[in-house]
């Protein structure tokens, strides 16, 4: 798992990152898909030529969420912990 | 041709050279001689009973005989016993014909002191001079070859344009054959040193050959920015560098251990474009500290 940004791995895509911007995506809670989709399109947004994210490494980054308590379940819908 | 495409058939030749055992050796050594000297080096292979007549080669200009020893380890007792039977047998059926004897060795850090010895001691027995061959030699025979006779004998190696130009397509197929587990903790992130290609003591063309690779850098960057396994570049970091640590542990020399990385990479019988990707992928790693050594800090 890679939280940190590494000599090979930019800032932009370790999950440390990638979490955030979950993070502020979460303007109220969503699905799992609503927020893939999403994500995907801001992805492809940011870069130019080639630009995909693999599933796995957003569930990683959900992942990381949870484990910090950032997100919580809310009737199998993902939002910020707390709201 | 230009300075890259020597260095190239310079590197082709050591991993040749570092492979080459036994009757290979003798192949290597018999092809090399052939394409320096096409008109006056003949190539003896055995005849049924008689064997060789302990000749592995006749350079008939110089009346020169090649006695070809290239173990997988270089044992002194066993090199000495084969040199005063071989010599002894050559004298025998080739005497006269012959005023020099060639003994043709793989050791690369030279021969061990009591062959050396006995060849000065021979050396001038019965009217003939004994010499020994190794590396150096055979290396600056490979320097006098033009670009036909390079080809013939190593193939086709990569342009520069086919390293400055390295193309995705090429370069992913080398990262993903190449990447392994992903290493646990955080690998530290050391600014690469200037001095660094110096400090590794890599010969001049090793080292030109890392500068060219260089060139193509950015496209590996680019690679692992936008694969869609953002873990591809750690887990092609981890392989060479423990595959690094693994050839230094084995005493080798550092162009015997690039050689090898090489190797690793799937160089050999790889096509000149998958070459091209794999000296931009060494060149990446060397540059980011993943293998070779960083100058020490201290002089």
């Amino acid at each position: 798992m890679r939280i940190l940004p590494t000599k090979h791995l930019g800032p932009d895509r370790a999950l440390l990152h990638l979490g955030a911007e979950v993070l502020g995506m979460l303007t109220e809670p969503k699905s799992v898909s609503r927020l893939w989709d999403e994500l995907k399109r801001a992805q492809t947004g940011q870069r130019t030529g080639v630009a995909r994210l693999s599933f796995d490494w957003f569930v990683l980054a959900l992942d990381l969420l949870f484990a910090i308590q950032a997100v919580d379940d809310f009737d199998g819908r993902i939002g910020r912990s707390g709201s | 041709m230009d300075r890259l495409s020597r260095d190239l058939y310079l590197q082709t030749f050591q991993i040749r050279f570092m492979r080459a055992e036994a009757s290979a050796f003798q192949d290597l050594f018999a092809d090399l001689m052939e394409a320096r000297y096409p008109t006056d080096f003949q190539r003896v292979t055995t005849w049924g009973s008689a064997g060789d007549l302990k000749n592995d080669g006749y350079l008939r200009s110089e009346r020169k005989v090649f006695q070809c020893y290239g173990p997988q380890v270089m044992a002194s007792k066993a090199a000495l016993e084969k040199i005063e039977e071989d010599f002894s047998g050559a004298v025998s059926s080739w005497h006269a014909h012959m005023d020099g004897w060639v003994f043709v060795h793989n050791a690369r850090r030279g021969l061990p002191a009591p062959v050396v010895e006995t060849l000065e001691t021979m050396s001038g027995r019965d009217g003939i001079a004994v010499t020994a061959w190794g590396y150096p030699h055979l290396m600056s025979l490979v320097t006098e070859l033009g670009e036909d006779a390079l080809v013939a004998l190593f193939g086709h190696v990569p342009a520069r344009p086919d390293i400055a130009d390295s193309r995705f397509e090429a370069l992913l197929p080398v990262l993903e054959a190449l990447a392994d587990v992903l290493p646990e903790g955080q690998p530290p992130v050391e600014p690469v040193s200037p001095n660094k290609l110096s400090a590794n003591e890599l010969s001049d063309h090793v080292r030109r050959l890392l500068e060219a690779g260089t060139e193509g850098m950015d496209q590996v960057t680019r690679v692992l920015s936008v694969w869609r396994d953002p873990t591809l570049g750690d887990r092609v970091a981890h392989a060479f560098h423990e595959k690094y640590v693994e050839l230094r542990g084995g005493g080798r020399l550092p162009d015997e251990i690039f050689a090898e990385l090489q190797i690793y990479a799937g160089w050999e019988g790889a096509l000149p474009e998958r070459q091209a990707a794999i000296l931009v992928v060494l060149a990446y790693l060397f540059a980011t500290c993943d293998i070779f050594e960083a100058p020490s800090q201290h002089p």
